[in-house]
């Protein structure tokens, strides 16, 4: 547990730290649909022109990709490192990946050769498979760079309220999903931590009781494990109604109009990142509508 | 040794921002048949010490032995069997209330005799047995934890412990949140336990049980032990440091003796015996 990076506030001072929290959220689903739109070019196959990924193309964005993101872990001033313990227990899926790919071949034509043949089995497989795996693996890391910095770099209350403010059209229809949701999320993650102390408190309890985990048969466990998991639950519930009382007490109002403490403000910094983060995703799209090839364009060679 | 903390040092989240040293060198030892009292400020390190008593604490520095079993920063001394040392340390937690979890209040106490290796019916009637010592009769047994008041649910987890008849018996703020002939009752038990041979630690900030039950008073302060003395020979001293109170009954005591007044200190422990004490004192015995 406490080796577990992803989606923990690291707090540190530094410009991204001080982004608005709604830029930040908007620049980040900007930058995954742009990671995630594929690069494709028309090859004549058969007689036909067939439409095949443009692995080159695809591979030089994920690279800048790749350097963008660990550009943001150096202004953010949060060593990349630190999501390694949380990557390395991914290691299982890369490897799944891989094998699926390798057996089930999504492409139409391939480009990149032959990698190796079975002739026995009259199996052949391509360097394409190769090239989908890496490349899903490749979009994967970057997807959690991103989404570890966006956690990593804002307060979840900051979050939920970016969150919510996304929710406000829903206004229109009286819909008072908004503050409800805020409220809800900055409960939940409000208690984590307290949850976290009953799971050790009861736990050390049950153990001094001879509870077991991890030792004995399953049904030794299995007893274990409830004398954990209902404790947790009666605590749970008591907490809850003790909150709910505390906040009708002090006058809580669901429909009551919320004031923040803090005010955002839209800084220069927050438009300048909100300007970056538009441009990239129009660039994208304006690259993959066109299936423009910038490679054949500006250098002349025609490269897969 | 029975228990024994030779130079244990914990600390938590260490190497962290958050580092928090909550034991520092701690030394001492319990023989057989003891009544400790364990008290100091909030936040000084008692719970952590209890915690290293039975292994689910272990030390960053230094040894921690219970019996045979040692509980040691050195790996290759460190003792393998958890349960043996869980056997034989029974700690009522903070709030043990909150460890209730069966569907019936016997089978809840009967939940560690079973985990200790006892069959069906001997963990039931052990059971029982604790009940009956904590004060809750035959029409509790096939009662819900979960209805029960603060207190029968307090009684109930003490029970749990009991029930194993565990050799040490640690206790943390035992009656806190108790009513005060509860409480009371509930250290008189204590002590007929103590006095039927188990050695018994307990953490408190209530200093009239101290002064009351314990032969033995270990205080804490920053991790630290800073006194190990009788009860009598710790509230002689000026305590305020410590955030310790003096008792009413052993200051009024204090001020007579300075007054001239003979004190038999055994006569403490209970305030009768401490009213006779005065009357002898002043001729009008009965």
């Amino acid at each position: 547990m406490k080796d577990f990076a992803l989606g923990r506030y690291i707090p540190v001072e530094s410009p991204l730290h001080r982004l608005d929290p709604r830029v930040k959220i908007f620049a980040t689903l900007a930058l995954v649909v742009c990671l995630f739109l594929p690069f494709e070019r028309s090859v004549l196959h058969e007689g036909k022109d067939v439409t095949v990924t443009a692995w080159t193309i695809s591979a030089i964005m994920l690279g800048i990709f790749l350097v963008l993101a660990l550009l943001f872990f150096a202004i953010a001033r949060i060593n990349p490192l630190k999501l390694w313990s949380s990557m390395k227990s991914l290691w299982f899926t890369i490897l799944i990946l891989m094998i699926l790919y390798i057996l089930l071949p999504n492409f139409t034509v391939p480009t990149l050769g032959i990698a190796f043949r079975v002739e026995q089995m009259n199996w052949t497989v391509y360097w394409d498979s190769f090239a989908s795996a890496g490349r899903v693996i490749g979009r994967l890391t970057i997807v959690m760079m991103f989404t570890f910095l966006l956690t990593a770099t804002t307060k979840p209350l900051d979050l939920t309220y970016a969150l919510q403010w996304y929710l406000t059209p829903l206004k229109i229809i009286y819909a008072p999903i908004a503050e409800i949701f805020a409220m809800t999320i900055s409960i939940a993650l409000r208690f984590i931590p307290t949850l976290l102390e009953d799971v050790d408190r009861i736990s050390k309890a049950q153990a001094s009781r001879g509870a077991s985990y991890s030792n004995g048969g399953i049904r030794r466990k299995i007893v274990g494990l409830t004398s954990l998991i209902i404790p947790l639950f009666v605590s749970a519930f008591t907490r809850s109604e003790e909150l709910a009382y505390a906040m009708i007490c002090r006058g809580y109002d669901p429909k009551g109009k919320r004031t923040r403490y803090h005010k955002y403000r839209f800084h220069f910094g927050d438009l300048f990142f909100f300007l970056f983060a538009s441009a990239v995703l129009a660039l994208f799209i304006v690259l993959i509508v066109t299936h423009f090839d910038f490679i054949e364009s500006w250098f002349k060679v025609s490269l897969p | 040794m029975p228990i024994e903390f030779s130079h244990v040092s914990f600390t938590y989240n260490p190497k962290s921002k958050i580092a928090k040293k909550a034991l520092d060198d701690v030394s001492f030892k319990i023989e057989e048949g003891e009544f400790v009292a364990l008290i100091g400020r909030t936040g000084c390190g008692k719970s952590t010490l209890v915690q290293h008593i039975n292994a689910l604490l272990e030390p960053e520095e230094g040894e921690v032995i219970v019996d045979e079993f040692i509980s040691s920063s050195d790996k290759k001394r460190r003792s393998k069997k958890l349960h043996h040392v869980r056997k034989s340390v029974g700690v009522v937690f903070q709030f043990s209330e909150s460890q209730l979890f069966e569907e019936t209040i016997e089978k809840d106490v009967a939940f560690a005799p079973k985990n200790f290796g006892d069959s069906q019916e001997e963990a039931y009637r052990k059971a029982h047995e604790a009940l009956a010592k904590v004060g809750l009769g035959e029409e509790f047994y096939k009662r819900s934890p979960f209805e029960l008041s603060g207190g029968e649910k307090r009684r109930a987890a003490i029970a749990g412990i009991l029930a194993y008849g565990p050799k040490y018996l640690i206790l943390d703020e035992p009656t806190a949140g108790l009513d005060p002939s509860g409480a009371k009752a509930m250290m008189d038990l204590f002590r007929s336990i103590n006095e039927s041979g188990t050695t018994i630690l307990f953490v408190t900030h209530d200093m009239n049980l101290v002064l009351g039950y314990a032969n033995r008073a270990i205080v804490m302060d920053k991790g630290k032990v800073v006194r190990d003395s009788s009860p009598f020979d710790l509230f002689k001293e000026n305590l305020e440091d410590f955030s310790l109170e003096t008792p009413p009954i052993f200051a009024l005591a204090k001020t007579l003796n300075e007054k001239g007044m003979k004190i038999d200190k055994e006569s403490l422990k209970d305030v009768s015996l401490f009213a006779d004490n005065i009357l002898k004192n002043k001729g009008g015995a009965k």
